[in-house]
């Protein structure tokens, strides 16, 4: 861990006790600074939304993958070298001109870490996890979201073991883009269902 | 915190990082070295819900984790607060966090994100897909995972899951598996006074379960 050259700005209470957390748990042999950069490292640079992005293009490209993600998920994933904690029972659930997906926890804040990261922070907040499964619709338009009055909304409530991700529909226009291209149009929110994927758009969030 | 109200509008950040700060990985990287290493900690969820109500609105995610951290550990008889107030004292004190390298603890944590081969144990479901059921009005004080915005509600068996892990035998200290199922539920009949037109999905262990009418 860097922690080398922490002077002039004023730490916080949490920051101080987790870093006395680290080194209690370091004396006492029960973890290890590399192990915990590890970790840290793949969560920042490896295990994100690009993941899960790179699922949804292939099943647009491939019809056979996109049956196998609707029937299994948590084996489509592992298909990709995708897995692990908070992905062992994956679901996929698929949007159609006529139905809209979106995911929430009003528990807590369950995620498929091992396809899309960690959450953010606005996914993890109160407004978000008391407001989308009471009023998705108005939540849907903050988010720039209009869905026509007739599209029936499905709001998925992961509060046991299941974790969820959204397949949005392919975007027209999109034709000409191969695999990676397509990825490229699959924002983080176009998974957990508060955006859909356009074919001018071209930075995952 | 299903369908509560005066919470405010949702407040996306763009371009947000995994973690804001460093210390928030280090919670979140010490908690899974801790699960991948079978290490003195509990489930987090548990934990989460039972901190205090005004403490947890204040808090933010990974200062709750960081907390239930200290609390799982303290409880395990691996230190105690005061241990981690003697440890911030000594950090003020111009201490640090000593560097140790495990390469094995370091496998164990990289081969936890890997896939794992699928444990799914069948069948035992009293309910079938397509039937009326109705949510218990469970009132215990045991960690559960029964959303209380669908207690007393009837849904729709959606589909069924796979049994898992009871929430509140991990609170008891015992492991037992029940069926679980996703319940699909009309926003009409969670909240009938709001003339919402969607449908809520939820996933309920049976024991949270009954037969409607």
């Amino acid at each position: 861990m860097s922690e080398g050259h922490h002077h002039a700005r004023e730490k916080s209470p949490s920051e101080l006790r987790t870093m006395a957390l680290e080194a209690l748990l370091v004396e006492r042999g029960l973890i290890s600074t590399d192990a915990v950069d590890a970790v840290v490292e793949q969560f920042q640079n490896e295990i994100g939304p690009r993941r899960g992005a790179r699922m949804v293009a292939r099943a647009w490209v491939d019809p056979a993958y996109r049956e196998r993600l609707l029937a299994d998920g948590t084996a489509a994933a592992a298909e990709m070298g995708y897995g692990g904690a908070e992905g062992e029972r994956l679901v996929c659930v698929e949007n159609t001109p006529d139905t809209h997906n979106a995911i929430v926890c009003t528990l807590c804040s369950c995620y498929p870490w091992p396809v899309l990261g960690v959450p953010p922070v606005w996914y993890k907040s109160p407004p978000y996890r008391a407001r989308m499964v009471r009023e998705p619709r108005a939540v849907l338009r903050e988010f720039g979201l209009q869905l026509p009055d007739t599209t029936a909304i499905r709001i998925w409530d992961s509060s046991a073991e299941v974790r969820y991700i959204v397949l949005p529909m392919r975007p027209d226009g999109t034709e000409h883009l191969d695999e990676d291209g397509l990825a490229d149009l699959v924002t983080r929110d176009c998974m957990v269902g508060v955006a859909v994927p356009h074919a001018t758009e071209g930075v995952a969030a | 915190m299903g369908g509560m109200q005066g919470f405010g509008t949702v407040a996306p950040e763009p371009g947000e990082p995994p973690f804001h700060e460093p210390w928030e990985g280090r919670v979140f990287g010490m908690s899974l070295t801790l699960w991948a290493t079978g290490g003195p900690i509990g489930g987090m969820r548990p934990q989460l819900e039972r901190i205090e109500t005004g403490r947890y609105l204040a808090s933010s995610y990974y200062e709750r984790w960081e907390h239930a951290l200290e609390v799982m550990l303290a409880e395990r008889g691996v230190l105690a607060p005061a241990d981690v107030d003697r440890g911030v004292e000594a950090l003020r004190a111009g201490g640090w966090v000593p560097e140790r390298s495990d390469p094995a603890m370091v496998e164990a944590v990289l081969a936890d994100m890997q896939p794992r081969p699928p444990a799914r144990p069948e069948g035992g479901h009293r309910f079938a897909a397509g039937q009326p059921v109705r949510v218990r009005r469970i009132s215990t004080a045991v960690h559960n995972r029964c959303p209380r915005y669908v207690r007393g509600v009837v849904g729709v068996v959606e589909r069924l899951l796979a049994p898992d892990w009871l929430p509140e035998n991990e609170d008891l200290g015992e492991q037992r598996r029940a069926p679980c199922y996703t319940v699909s539920f009309a926003a009409a009949d969670l909240w009938p006074d709001d003339g919402a037109d969607h449908t809520v999905l939820v996933d309920l262990w049976e024991t949270y379960l009954e037969e409607a009418g």
